[in-house]
């Protein structure tokens, strides 16, 4: 057991269990009316549209040509803000989508295509404003050289009803952040919006999103087992000293070599713990391996997961906490 | 307790996909039962606190961001939930706030949860924190490193100084060896 499992432990043992009161108490069809799923079965298909969307879908796409530009109001009508979210839809071919609340809020992002996919891979804009989202999409584009002549948008509810002001919203960050260059803001017709969301199934793009979310699965566990395996390496040669109390400085070159080719390859500072107990070092990589052991379940159980930016972000952060040990 | 994770559980609870609840149920439980813990022992009243609170949070889902720390909102509800029943076993603080209230607030564990106890005791106060914010709240080390301001490093550290005294301190208060 997990050391610090003993407390959870005692807080499970002594706490009450109510949950079958809780669950018979409520009433879960209400739950999903009030959260705006009147049929629990649904799965989010608006009229028309076949956009899975998890909120109410505005999908907003941004297209601008490199021609007239279009007069753009940038103020935002605090009037509107909707109950449901909304999505939003970059197109420059790439093409990414964000579904976002009613607070503006991204709560879900995908690439509509193969290069939409590469590129939101690494970035996690899931809880982000909007607007912040849209900038940091709109320069990653245009550093990577993909802004040249049209960037579409399109910003729709659930029903598809277009939503003026959201667009001209998004149009005012991507002129900032594009410095007001010759681009003009071209709002998807529906056709486009067909075609995309086509494309989207056809081509079994959220395939492709698993299938590189696996493969940086399957690397990171890979870069884990090779760390435990470094790890349990400085074990063994360590292990007739495990409970010496010299410093680790002092340890024969050969061994000292090891470990020192060990903590550059995962970030420890050296000069932080040379002068730690060789003993102290020890029990400290018996516990490293044992996180990583549990990063690894952990890796494995996250295959459940729904959305792909999620298990980007919890990937990401076990690289940060187990794999590399320094956080500059 | 994962944020991803529990983001994921109530987008599930709010479609009205009850059987989710089992795990978020357990997975908050424990941060539940210990703010209730910090206020009082009993254990019946604890048991209306928890139930009275799980069933608002779900009946108010509506109002909850799944995006921005939603286990917070359940948090302060348990402890408000807590506050108000002792406020009405106490009645002559009916028109006293809450803060003036003579609360149990010293964390005393040791009958029911001796392990705890001597941590809270022994712990200095940022190492009990660490402990309570990784073991019992869910929280990363990276994300209890912002919270302290302090680099991940020294966090990580800290957190495997914790493990070794809480292994001495479970042979301690248990009498037993691993």
């Amino acid at each position: 057991m997990k050391k610090t499992d003993r407390i959870l432990k005692e807080l499970n043992k002594n706490a009450p269990d109510v949950k079958d009161k809780i669950v018979n108490a409520v009433d879960w069809d209400e739950i999903a009316i009030k959260n705006g799923a009147p049929d629990k079965a649904r799965d989010n298909k608006s009229s028309g549209r076949k956009w899975k969307v998890a909120a109410a879908g505005i999908a907003l796409i941004l297209v601008a040509a490199i021609s007239v530009i279009l007069p753009v109001t940038l103020k935002k009508d605090k009037n509107s803000v909707l109950q449901d979210g909304y999505v939003v839809t970059i197109e420059v071919n790439p093409g990414v989508r964000f579904e976002v609340n009613a607070s503006d809020v991204v709560t879900a992002q995908t690439g509509l295509n193969e290069d939409g996919v590469v590129l939101l891979y690494k970035e996690n804009l899931v809880g982000k404003n909007i607007d912040e989202a849209t900038a940091a999409v709109i320069e990653k584009m245009d550093a990577a050289g993909l802004i040249k002549g049209n960037v579409k948008i399109s910003v729709s509810d659930r029903k598809g009803k277009k939503l003026e002001n959201k667009q001209n919203d998004v149009i005012g960050v991507i002129r900032r952040v594009l410095n007001d260059g010759n681009i003009e803001t071209l709002i998807l017709s529906d056709k486009e919006l067909d075609d995309i969301e086509d494309y989207y199934e056809k081509h079994g793009v959220s395939e492709y999103e698993k299938e590189i979310i696996e493969k940086f699965r399957k690397k990171l566990l890979s870069e884990i087992e090779i760390k435990i395996s470094g790890a349990r390496n400085i074990l063994a040669l360590l292990e007739e000293n495990k409970n010496s109390a010299a410093k680790l400085s002092t340890l024969d070159e050969t061994v000292l070599k090891e470990v020192k080719e060990y903590c550059n390859k995962y970030k420890i500072k050296w000069n932080e713990i040379k002068d730690d107990e060789i003993r102290e070092f020890y029990d400290d990589l018996t516990d490293k391996i044992e996180d990583l052991e549990e990063a690894r379940e952990e890796i494995g159980k996250n295959k459940d997961e729904d959305d792909y930016g999620d298990m980007l972000e919890d990937l990401f952060e076990i690289v940060e906490e187990e794999l590399f040990e320094e956080n500059d | 307790m994962r944020q991803k994770r529990i983001s994921f559980l109530i987008r599930q609870l709010k479609a009205g996909k009850k059987e989710f609840f089992d795990e978020f149920y357990e997975t908050t439980r424990p941060a539940v039962f210990y703010i209730i813990r910090k206020y009082t022992a009993d254990f019946a009243l604890a048991e209306d606190i928890m139930q009275e609170a799980y069933i608002s949070y779900l009946n108010n889902l509506d109002k909850v961001d799944e995006t921005r720390n939603p286990v917070s909102y359940l948090m302060t509800l348990v402890k408000n939930k807590t506050i108000d029943a002792l406020r009405k076993i106490t009645p002559e603080t009916t028109e006293v706030e809450a803060e003036k209230i003579n609360l149990q607030t010293t964390d005393t564990y040791s009958s029911d949860m001796p392990l705890l106890a001597y941590a809270k005791k022994m712990l200095t106060d940022e190492e009990y924190y660490i402990l309570i914010m990784t073991t019992v709240y869910g929280y990363r080390r990276v994300e209890v490193a912002k919270k302290l301001n302090r680099p991940v490093t020294t966090v990580n550290r800290k957190y495997n100084v914790i493990l070794k005294k809480i292994e001495k301190y479970y042979a301690e208060v248990y009498y037993e060896k691993d």
